[in-house]
């Protein structure tokens, strides 16, 4: 039985499938995976959600909804096809044509997309960057606002009241006749 | 075939119109016409990164961001009207929504 050492066997991380898909996605400077992933996850993630969970709530009649499909059709059709034809139309014929038809390649080689982003995105668009936050917080805030409501009849606990409140406003002195019964009202009670 | 700048631009377009389509074909249901806006400036985003992709521009992709973040607001706040309105009149349908007469 000899003791020989056992190679050590490492594996380097880009060699594994997802090590060479990360490698790959890091480096890619043209597809710009960064950003699309980031519109999926936020459309899949938080709108598209967003969606589902007030149709859900709504209960909407979608048939009843649907009903003026086929009269809406013939003017929807006509002003989409117009304005799809149109558009086509520029993408080939106008100013496009000036534009080069390959991806330009990045001047810096080392820095890939995403990074690139992040370079404008803190130092020459800061203080959008700061909006775009501020526009969030606001959306936020005024969805909580408009959606909140106090059921009336709910008990909740009054912090502020229990704290504010003496022996002299939560005992009452009765006088009981002898042999008599006291019963609370209601009014002691609820406090 | 290579890919170039008018197949994107052209996609865009396609998705563009079909917002408009939605809008058109379907004018009774409001959360159908919040999907159709949101189509819309989808449309614009990918216009957006194909030239910024092509002209070798940031700038582009960083406007796509903020035109992200404006449309998660945006349909924030409109779902949040959608609900505060079926609460109180009870249909969301857009020929009861007729209320301001100005």
């Amino acid at each position: 039985m000899s003791a020989a050492p056992a190679p050590i066997v490492t594996v380097e991380p880009a060699q594994t499938p997802w090590g060479r898909f990360w490698r790959q996605f890091a480096e890619s400077r043209l597809a710009m995976l960064g950003l699309a992933m980031l519109l999926v996850i936020v459309y899949v993630g938080a709108v598209a959600v967003l969606f589902l969970f007030v149709v859900m709530m709504l209960d909407v009649d979608f048939a009843e909804l649907r009903a003026g499909f086929i009269q809406n059709a013939p003017a929807g059709l006509l002003v989409a096809g117009i304005l799809l034809v149109e558009l086509i139309a520029l993408v080939f014929t106008g100013a496009a044509g000036a534009i080069p038809q390959t991806p330009a390649v990045a001047a810096n080689g080392a820095v890939t997309n995403t990074e690139e982003i992040g370079r404008v995105l803190y130092t020459k668009y800061v203080y959008f960057f700061q909006a775009a936050g501020l526009v969030l917080l606001v959306a936020m805030v005024g969805a909580i606002v408009l959606t909140l409501r106090h059921k009336e009849g709910v008990k909740r606990q009054s912090i502020a009241a229990q704290n504010a409140r003496t022996p002299a406003a939560g005992m009452e002195m009765i006088k009981v006749a002898p042999g008599g019964a006291v019963v609370p009202s209601s009014e002691t009670r609820g406090k | 075939m290579e890919i170039g700048l008018s197949h994107y631009l052209t996609v865009a377009a396609c998705l563009f119109t079909l917002g408009i389509l939605g809008i058109f074909l379907n004018r009774k249901n409001v959360i159908v016409i919040l999907m159709s806006v949101e189509l819309m400036l989808l449309a614009v985003n990918i216009n957006l990164v194909a030239f910024s992709s092509f002209l070798g521009d940031i700038t582009g992709q960083v406007f796509a961001l903020f035109i992200l973040t404006v449309a998660a607001a945006e349909a924030a706040i409109g779902l949040a009207i959608i609900v505060v309105y079926f609460r109180n009149r009870g249909s969301i349908a857009v020929e009861d929504i007729n209320m301001m007469k100005g």
